[in-house]
């Protein structure tokens, strides 16, 4: 069908139809393929539920501890009531010697052990020189690390208020005089956004950005692999070489992809954090507005990949590991300050730094688009990027496609 | 026996014919590594952004905010001259936390009136943030304790009674079996692993479902005398032998190159990586026969790999989950390499008390045996097409 005969108006309805076409006919692919449908539906729905439930508490609660007391002594019973207290940690053995807490360690029974030393409260008594609590940490997850030192340090702040206090009544000094010596600065706390400090509150946006982009991603190189498979080309229309209609291909199938994955982001960007409660203070609108450019980018991004694939599941055992990577490029296992140059400017080229970072912004602080522009921007550059590559690919591939297929045509004549 | 060899012959055939996928296994193991050891480079990070409004205009205030300038683990990057600018640069990712000191700060401190410095925190980005808090934190209460120093010198008391008074109980640290607090270290030592079993598991489930999809999978049992299971152990041996060297290679990198923590035996966290390993192969042999269709098998496969790291629960620990996710979690072999890693390398514990995870890892070896007459059905009579 030569495109040449028709003019004007006709030749833009042909254009609209065949993307009309190659839209509908994408569709109908991913929704008979189940493989895809596995990657799309079930991992885009199923794994926005799963990984709230996996990291249900957000925090260690009452870690059991041991205490190795060889103080004995008034004080250091009063440090350890007031560390059992805390929410973090729970004392559940008092062992007479670090031998006997090591071997409970050893058997896995607690997480940490708190040393007093038997000069504990002679030394604060006598102004001779500090004591020390020693803290033994279980390093299997920084998470422990993290949830004892928090709670022994929060003690070690509020005891040293109460024996300051004594000391400079001892040197004279009586009540408010005391405490103003004792405390000259007083230090206030306000977190914002994500009161709890929770992990899952922290990690859980990402990792829903995550998903979406992953899910997209192979799905799309899936797509690509099966039509290669089936076919021999990357895309196939009837009746038409493929290498002209390359841009209506891209468009086509591009739609199709960007609307099924708008609705899934809905689900999984505003949906999900209001069902699980975790934070949710950004504007709908705005989500919105960082979700379209973000689908879009990840499509051509996904579709530009998806070039190389030559099996359905060349994507998948060649690049899962991709899935780690990305998440750390993305700033959020390691906070983005601290990622080396190179990479950080590496990460520029996956949508799914951008847009993390913009969900974060949005959702969890509460930023307006305007205030993530950069972000926001990035990804409509992404966008533009990705489509040419995608279409300066699609059409190579395509020529080379059709270069192997008559190859093999010309073998088997 | 002869089947055996005639079944590996044929595998071997296949992958002198399509290289590319066991080369590419091998460029992304030096692939993640790298990215991984030059990423996590720090060990702990380091410098996190931090803002201060400062309402005060003191000698004391400059000096507070010269101490947070140059402490080494802060980097202040901006100074905001009310509590909305610092918040925007905070929704704006460009500070994690920051600091407000208030008017007639130094004024209140010299009359004892106990002033405050307020420190917000964003938690959203916890590492970053947390870091930022307690570092931040750090360097208020050094330059707290100046003030309350000079004011106790003034009363004749020596520097070593003034420490004991402003600071009496102090915390020493003993992060066992991880003398550095690396992050990289306690990350790494099961997220490598992590990605080398992954990669064999899609392997494998790859080179069997390949033959169900291109219909030669009856030729493949007939080579193997019709038994299934000679069939499967043929085909998987070739990978075996590759990722045992691979893993073996990643060990030697991880704790005799890179010299990380090691407290155990080497040779022995080589044997658990191996079970490990091979646990990961027989465990893709259980979902091909639970679904025999190759289009779903490779991405249930890689829906479960990549929850299982999360289930392993090196991040977030396990015993903090929901019941039946501790229960789940024992389905994923890395759980188990994960806790015989941690008795090795941190604890350094005698062998025996690894062996019974050793033994769970060799649970999932014969899993696949039950699915041998629906494996079976699938391979010779194709009755499970897609």
């Amino acid at each position: 069908m030569a495109l040449d005969k028709y003019k004007g108006a006709t030749k833009i309805l042909y254009f609209i139809e065949d993307i009309w076409y190659i839209f509908v006919t994408e569709l109908r692919n991913i929704f008979h393929d189940t493989g895809v449908m596995v990657i799309f539906f079930l991992g885009g729905t199923i794994y926005p539920i799963l990984y709230p439930l996996v990291y249900k508490d957000e925090v260690v609660q009452e870690m059991p501890i041991a205490i190795v007391d060889d103080s004995n002594s008034e004080l250091s019973r009063k440090f350890i009531r007031e560390l059992d207290a805390t929410r973090e940690v729970h004392i559940v053995y008092h062992c007479l010697n670090m031998q006997e807490a090591q071997d409970l360690y050893e058997r896995r029974l607690i997480h940490g052990v708190v040393y007093f030393p038997k000069d504990f409260q002679s030394n604060i008594e006598s102004l001779k020189g500090q004591s020390t609590v020693s803290l033994y940490f279980d390093m299997a997850s920084f998470l422990y690390y993290k949830t004892l030192m928090l709670a022994s340090t929060n003690v070690m702040l509020h005891y040293h208020e109460g024996i300051q206090m004594k000391r400079y009544e001892m040197l004279g000094m009586t009540g408010e005089q005391a405490y103003a010596s004792a405390k000259p600065l007083l230090t206030n706390d306000v977190p914002l956004y994500n009161g709890p400090a929770g992990f899952a509150s922290f990690l859980l946006p990402a990792l829903l950005v995550m998903i979406l982009h992953q899910t997209l991603f192979f799905g799309i190189g899936m797509m690509a692999g099966v039509s290669r498979e089936k076919n021999g080309e990357l895309f196939h229309i009837e009746g038409r070489r493929n290498e002209k209609s390359t841009f209506r291909v891209v468009l086509g199938r591009s739609f199709a992809y960007i609307l099924i994955y708008l609705a899934l982001s809905a689900y999984c960007l505003l949906l999900v954090p209001r069902i699980f409660h975790y934070p949710h203070i950004g504007d709908v609108a705005d989500v919105l507005r960082l979700i379209v450019p973000f689908v879009t980018a990840t499509t051509f991004f996904a579709m530009t990949v998806s070039v190389f694939v030559r099996e359905r599941e060349t994507g998948m055992v060649s690049m899962l590991f991709l899935s780690l990577v990305f998440l750390f490029l993305a700033g959020v296992s390691w906070p983005e300050a601290s990622i080396p140059k190179f990479w950080h400017y590496i990460s520029y080229l996956v949508p799914s730094t951008f847009a993390v970072q913009g969900y974060i912004h949005i959702n969890t602080y509460g930023a307006s688009i305007s205030q993530t522009s950069f972000e926001y921007l990035g990804l409509w550059i992404q966008a533009a990027c990705y489509m040419f590559t995608c279409c300066l690919f699609y059409y190579l591939a395509g020529k080379l496609d059709a270069k192997r297929k008559d190859v093999l045509i010309n073998k088997k004549e | 026996m002869g089947s055996l060899f005639a079944v590996i012959y044929r595998e071997l055939r296949e992958i002198v014919r399509r290289p590319l996928y066991i080369i590419s296994s091998l460029g992304v193991m030096v692939f993640v590594v790298v990215f991984f050891t030059t990423f996590l480079d720090d060990g702990l990070p380091q410098q996190q952004p931090v803002g201060v409004i400062d309402h005060d205009h003191s000698t004391f205030s400059r000096t507070v905010i010269q101490e947070v300038a140059c402490s080494q683990s802060v980097r202040l990057v901006g100074e905001y001259a009310n509590f909305t600018e610092a918040r925007e640069a905070m929704q704006r990712g460009e500070i994690y936390v920051f600091f407000e000191m208030p008017e007639g700060l130094y004024d209140d401190l010299a009359a004892q009136r106990q002033p405050s410095i307020t420190i917000y925190s964003a938690h959203g980005l916890m590492v970053g943030s947390m870091l930022a808090y307690k570092q931040l934190r750090t360097v208020l209460t050094v330059v707290c304790g100046g003030a309350q120093r000079q004011a106790l010198r003034a009363r004749g008391l020596t520097d070593s009674q003034i420490m004991t008074l402003i600071q009496p109980v102090v915390l020493d640290q003993h992060p066992l079996g991880n003398p550095w607090t690396s992050y990289a270290v306690y990350l790494l030592t099961t997220i490598l692993p992590g990605i080398l079993g992954m990669m064999i598991t899609l392997l494998s489930v790859f080179t069997i479902t390949r033959e169900i999809k291109r219909h030669t999978s009856h030729r493949w049992v007939e080579t193997a005398n019709g038994s299934v299971t000679t069939a499967i152990i043929g085909k998987l041996l070739p990978y075996t032998f590759y990722f045992t060297i691979l893993g073996i290679a990643l060990n030697l990198f991880m704790f005799k190159i890179m010299r990380w923590p090691m407290n155990g035996q080497f040779w022995f966290q080589n044997l658990a990586l191996m079970c490990y390993l091979y646990a990961m192969q027989a465990t893709a042999v259980t979902i091909v026969g639970f679904v025999p269709q190759s289009k779903v098998a490779i991405s249930i496969t890689s829906l479960f790999t990549v929850l299982s790291i999360s289930l392993s629960g090196f991040t977030y620990p396990v015993d903090s989950m929901y019941p039946a996710f501790q229960a789940l979690s024992n389905l994923a072999p890395l759980r188990h390499y994960y806790l015989i890693t941690v008795n090795q390398t941190l604890l350094g514990l005698p062998i025996k008390e690894s062996l019974a995870e050793i033994g769970k890892l060799m649970i999932f070896w014969i899993v696949p045996v039950f699915f041998n007459p629906r494996l079976k059905k699938a391979f010779v009579d194709y009755a499970f097409p897609d």
